[in-house]
Parts: C-alpha cells; sequence; structure tokens
C-alpha cells in the first residue's frame, strides 16, 4: 500500500504504518505523517519548535 | 561541461517540474543543496568554482559540472539570503527574487515604496510597546509579518491579540522575533491572490481573480525588486489593488496558468535565453545536445572544490 508524497509526489510504502506514525519520504526526505490508512493518505509532519504564534 | 543548478535541500513537486523543464529545453540541471561546505567571501576563480557534480545513473561515474547559473529555490531563506551572494560573487549567474531574496521584508517594502508600488499602511516595530503602539495607529485587523521574506504572517484581530503575540515574540523569542513589520488589514482567503512572475511576465495566479491590472501590479513589483522569478501576494480591497506581501520562492503546484505556458517551461525560457545573452548571441552550446541525459541520482556535494 503506497500513498503520494506531498511534497514531491513520490510514492511512499505506508503498508503496516499506523495512524498518526511519522515515515521518511524515500524521495525528497521529508518527514511524513500518516493521516489516515485507509484510505492511505500523508501529510507533512508538524515540525517542532516555537511558532511565534503562526 | 556546464549546468544549472536548483538551489533547494528538498527535490519536492517544483523542484522536480524544473528540472524536468530545463532538461526538455536542452539544458543540463541538477539540484544543488544549500553549502553543507564553506564558501569564500568575495569573488573566487572559476576553477575553485565548481559547485556542483553528479553521479551518472547509467555508469555509476561521478561528473563534476561547472554550474553557470543557479535558479533560488531554497526553502530556508536565512541560508538562502546568504548563499546567492557568494554563488553570484563568483560569476555564477542567479535567477532569483532579487532583492526579496537576500533582503529583509523592510528592504522589500522600503523598495516597493520608494518605486510608488501601492501597499498596506505599513510600520516598524522595534518593541512590545511600539509594536503594540503600530498595532493601536493602524487599527484592527492588521497583519504582523516576521522581518524574513516568505515567513507566515499573524492576524491581529483585536488588542487582547495583539497584546498576546507582541509580550510572546518579545519576551520569549530573540532579536528575530523582536523586531517585525505590522501592516493595516487582514486580507481574507478570497482577497488575495498569488501572482507568479517568471522573467518579468505573470505566468501564473493562485486565489483571487485580479484581472490585467493585478497582473502588471505583480510584474511592476517584479521589476521594482530587480526579481527574475518571484511570487507577489496581491490583495484586493476597498482601497484597490495593492502589494500585500512578497514570496522569494512560490508555490506553484496548484497554480492557474495565465497563459500556454507553465512556471517550469517559463524559467527554462529565461534560463535559455540568459546563457544566450552570456554567450554573446550564440546558441546554449554543448549542453543542448545532453537534452534528456539528466540521469543522476544523487547530488555529490555543493561546496569549494579547493584542492581541484
Amino acid at each position: 500500500m503506497t500513498a503520494a508524497c506531498p511534497e514531491c509526489g513520490a510514492d511512499v510504502e505506508v503498508e503496516g504504518a499506523e495512524q498518526g506514525e511519522i515515515v521518511p519520504c524515500p524521495d525528497c526526505g521529508a518527514d511524513l505523517e500518516v493521516l489516515s490508512v485507509n484510505p492511505a493518505q500523508l501529510g507533512l509532519a508538524p515540525e517542532e519548535g516555537e511558532d511565534w504564534g503562526e | 561541461m556546464s549546468a544549472t543548478g536548483v538551489l533547494c535541500a528538498r527535490v519536492r513537486v517544483e523542484e522536480k517540474q524544473i528540472i524536468a523543464a530545463l532538461g526538455e529545453a536542452g539544458v543540463i540541471a541538477m539540484p544543488v543543496p544549500p553549502a553543507s561546505t564553506p564558501l569564500p567571501p568575495g569573488p573566487a576563480s572559476r576553477e575553485i568554482a565548481a559547485l556542483g557534480g553528479f553521479q551518472d545513473a547509467t555508469t555509476g561515474e561521478t561528473i563534476r559540472r561547472e554550474l553557470t547559473s543557479i535558479i533560488d529555490r531554497c526553502q530556508n531563506r536565512a541560508v538562502a539570503a546568504a548563499t546567492l551572494p557568494l554563488i553570484r560573487a563568483q560569476g555564477i549567474r542567479t535567477l532569483d527574487a532579487g532583492l526579496a531574496a537576500s533582503g529583509n521584508r523592510l528592504q522589500i517594502a522600503t523598495a516597493l515604496a520608494g518605486g510608488g508600488i501601492p501597499r498596506p499602511e505599513c510600520l516598524i516595530a522595534f518593541s512590545e510597546p511600539s509594536g503594540l503602539a503600530a498595532a493601536d495607529h493602524l487599527g484592527f485587523p492588521s497583519t504582523l509579518l516576521s522581518l524574513t521574506p516568505g515567513g507566515a504572517s499573524i492576524h491581529l484581530h483585536d488588542r487582547d491579540t495583539a497584546d498576546a503575540v507582541i509580550e510572546h515574540r518579545v519576551v520569549l523569542g530573540g532579536d528575530r522575533e523582536a523586531i517585525f513589520l505590522l501592516q493595516a488589514g487582514a486580507p481574507a482567503q478570497h482577497q488575495r491572490a498569488i501572482v507568479h512572475v517568471v522573467g518579468g511576465r505573470a505566468i501564473a495566479t493562485d486565489g483571487a481573480d485580479l484581472g490585467v491590472e493585478g497582473l502588471s501590479l505583480a510584474e511592476a513589483c517584479a521589476q521594482v525588486l530587480e526579481a527574475s522569478l518571484v511570487a507577489i501576494t496581491i490583495a484586493t480591497g476597498v482601497a484597490g489593488l495593492m502589494v500585500w506581501d512578497v514570496q522569494p520562492v512560490g508555490d506553484f503546484r496548484d497554480a492557474q496558468l495565465i497563459g500556454e505556458r507553465t512556471i517550469p517551461a517559463a524559467i527554462a525560457e529565461l534560463v535559455v535565453s540568459r546563457s544566450r545573452i552570456a554567450a554573446n548571441g550564440s546558441a546554449p552550446g554543448a549542453d543542448a545536445s545532453q537534452s534528456g541525459q539528466q540521469g543522476w541520482k544523487a547530488v555529490v556535494r555543493h561546496g569549494l572544490a579547493i584542492n581541484a
């Protein structure tokens, strides 16, 4: 089972991953969060750090 | 053999499309990650300025290429602002957002004001008292923007919000957070659009319908900034069209084309035309024969070949 990387469009294998898990994109290296497993959907993982209200 | 680099730490959809378009235009292109090795201040010889190299996908051979131009697609603007002047100093042409590529939002606002570009009323604040005074002067809603171009903005809908946000930044932040711009108003999503300008021409938009006047305003803004490629946020409102913000690196994957040319195709055309100008009217040269040979699989390095 794969899902598209929202950053570079590459197919990312998410077989066995759980919702909320962070997986790296093998193409662009972005950290991705598994938003849902059925259907498989990925989003950019939120970055840690102060957002200054942004 | 020379090549065009795409300055980016991560090859996203946009960068892939740009590299593909360059390949179709007969230009060897490769991603160049922000410097992982040191760069010298000031000019350096072309021999040691060969920033790029790649591993041929078919032969496995590592090939060094002299970069003749670099397209700025760097998401980290602090890194880009430091890197681009050094790249230019080494005689490499850069296609970037001009002043917005290495300047801050205050410098951009100053240049646009000097160029007669319509902008919202804007104040810069240096402290909590001056920030609150600026917010009170501009009224609510207003918008707080960090000095870094492309950084997120914060809508201040009332004084309590302004008080909390500004105090948070000034008390807990460093100098980078304590100095900021405040702009009058807070245009909603349907009141603004991003215009992608390449080589002085508006190529695509993202957001509200602006009409010809809005596109012309974005092109005029790009001209003032001396930007080769830039994304201009235009706001619509009772005061008319105005330049709300400037993004040095625009995301265009969902943008609507104005004509038939895509943004990557327009960038590729610009690279080719500037190569011709640099070669005094000659064709792109040997690069043209390399169309379709973009088979790199890894960028080797970005930095100085000091011992080369």
